[in-house]
């Protein structure tokens, strides 16, 4: 746990705030569902990370939203984009209520989660070991979603968080991945990350031509 | 009530209060007022649903152990809680405040993008089915909503088939939003 800092104004466009905001609030919302559907603690505190992180891009939203008001008409137009950044905040808190049902070893029934599993896809935390095969490759050429059906939906890299990452990002030790795929794909997308796996699989077609 | 049934509802919960965001972010971005009337009829819905839920939850509650029922009704009060969420920001819209140009800005900063199109008559779309159609591997685009009559269906599945007239929402990549438009009405014109 670090100590709560004291957020002091720096200048930050409006647009890269909102597009934050809105990029990593539905993430989280994304996160926590799947943090309980599979009992997962570890998507559950990646969620509880990404709660201060909103509330933080809140603050400097509202910051830097506030200090170009000069009159009425300002207010007005800024009255919205204000309120949207309280929206994303209630989004994020949403999410944190979610993930604690999984910290809280409070569950939600097997019974009803069993059922409720069937129909989703599975989202996996991993993190990148030194002498992984996807060390040091771009996105572009591993091919993850052609070959092993996972999608990877944001890469932590140290403090910076990079949501729906592009061909062109390059993975690195230590970088902490959430992939989305199917039981089978996400099983080898944390063997990959950790080195357990040395190639990476090709697609597995069914007769049709469609990936199983 | 069976567990299948409750199983149901929860992921009715689920998938309708994610596209609830989506489309609120995006009614905001177009200031689209008929994007923020769909969110208003789906929070009718969310509401409607979760009382249910909660009230099976509750029936069960001599059968099964409570921890678990409790977080049964947390998570779908959770997901109450974004729903309401998404009606607030469609209520920006509603009252008349126009998306700041700013905010356009930054949703196409975000990559991402939401598309809302009906299946014309000449689309090659018409009558077949999403799984063929693979529109996320060939264009970036997934289809989060279709609306059908007055029907709405939410994450359709692989077998779900397109039918002419069908209004469609899809999410994906900037590049695949002009893709999406011209395979949905191929003699429209493009800037809708």
């Amino acid at each position: 746990m670090h100590m709560e800092e004291e957020i002091r104004y720096r200048p930050i466009s409006v647009r890269r705030l909102l597009a934050e905001l809105q990029s990593t609030s539905t993430l989280m919302v994304d996160l926590a569902y799947s943090s309980v559907l599979f009992s997962d603690k570890d998507l559950a505190e990646e969620v509880i990370e990404l709660e201060k992180k909103v509330e933080d891009l809140k603050t400097l939203l509202l910051m830097n939203t506030a200090i170009v008001i000069k009159d009425a008409e300002d207010a007005e137009a800024m009255a919205g984009i204000m309120e949207v950044g309280g929206v994303a905040d209630t989004i994020s808190h949403a999410a944190g209520s979610i993930s604690r049902i999984v910290l809280l070893d409070l569950g939600v029934d097997p019974s009803i989660l069993e059922a409720f599993g069937k129909t989703q896809e599975r989202l996996v935390k991993t993190k990148i070991s030194p002498g992984s095969v996807m060390s040091g490759k771009t996105l572009g050429k591993l091919k993850l979603e052609t070959n092993i059906g996972v999608n990877v939906i944001s890469i932590r890299k140290g403090k910076q968080l990079i949501i729906n990452p592009g061909a062109k990002t390059t993975l690195m030790d230590e970088d902490v991945l959430i992939g989305r795929g199917s039981d089978v794909g996400v099983a080898e997308f944390e063997k990959l990350a950790k080195g357990e796996l040395k190639t990476i699989p090709r697609p597995k077609l069914d007769m049709k031509g469609g990936r199983i | 009530m069976s567990q299948e049934k409750l199983a149901n509802m929860l992921a009715q919960l689920k998938d309708i209060s994610e596209i609830m965001i989506d489309l609120s972010y995006s009614a905001l971005i177009f200031g689209s007022e008929e994007i923020a009337d769909r969110v208003m009829e789906m929070e009718e819905t969310i509401d409607r649903l979760h009382i249910e839920f909660e009230l099976a939850v509750l029936e069960l509650g001599a059968t099964r152990p409570a921890k678990g029922l409790l977080g049964a009704i947390r998570l779908a009060m959770a997901a109450e809680q974004i729903a309401d969420a998404a009606t607030v920001m469609a209520n920006i819209v509603k009252r008349g405040l126009k998306a700041h140009p700013v905010l356009q800005m930054a949703m196409q900063e975000a990559e991402e993008t939401i598309v809302m199109a009906e299946i014309a008559d000449d689309s090659v779309l018409g009558g077949k089915s999403l799984g063929d159609l693979g529109l996320e591997d060939d264009i970036g685009m997934r289809i989060i909503a279709v609306r059908r009559e007055q029907e709405w269906n939410y994450n359709p599945k692989d077998s779900f088939v397109l039918a002419f007239g069908d209004l469609i929402i899809a999410k994906g990549y900037i590049e695949g939003r002009e893709k999406l438009l011209s395979l949905a009405h191929p003699t429209f014109n493009k800037n809708q």
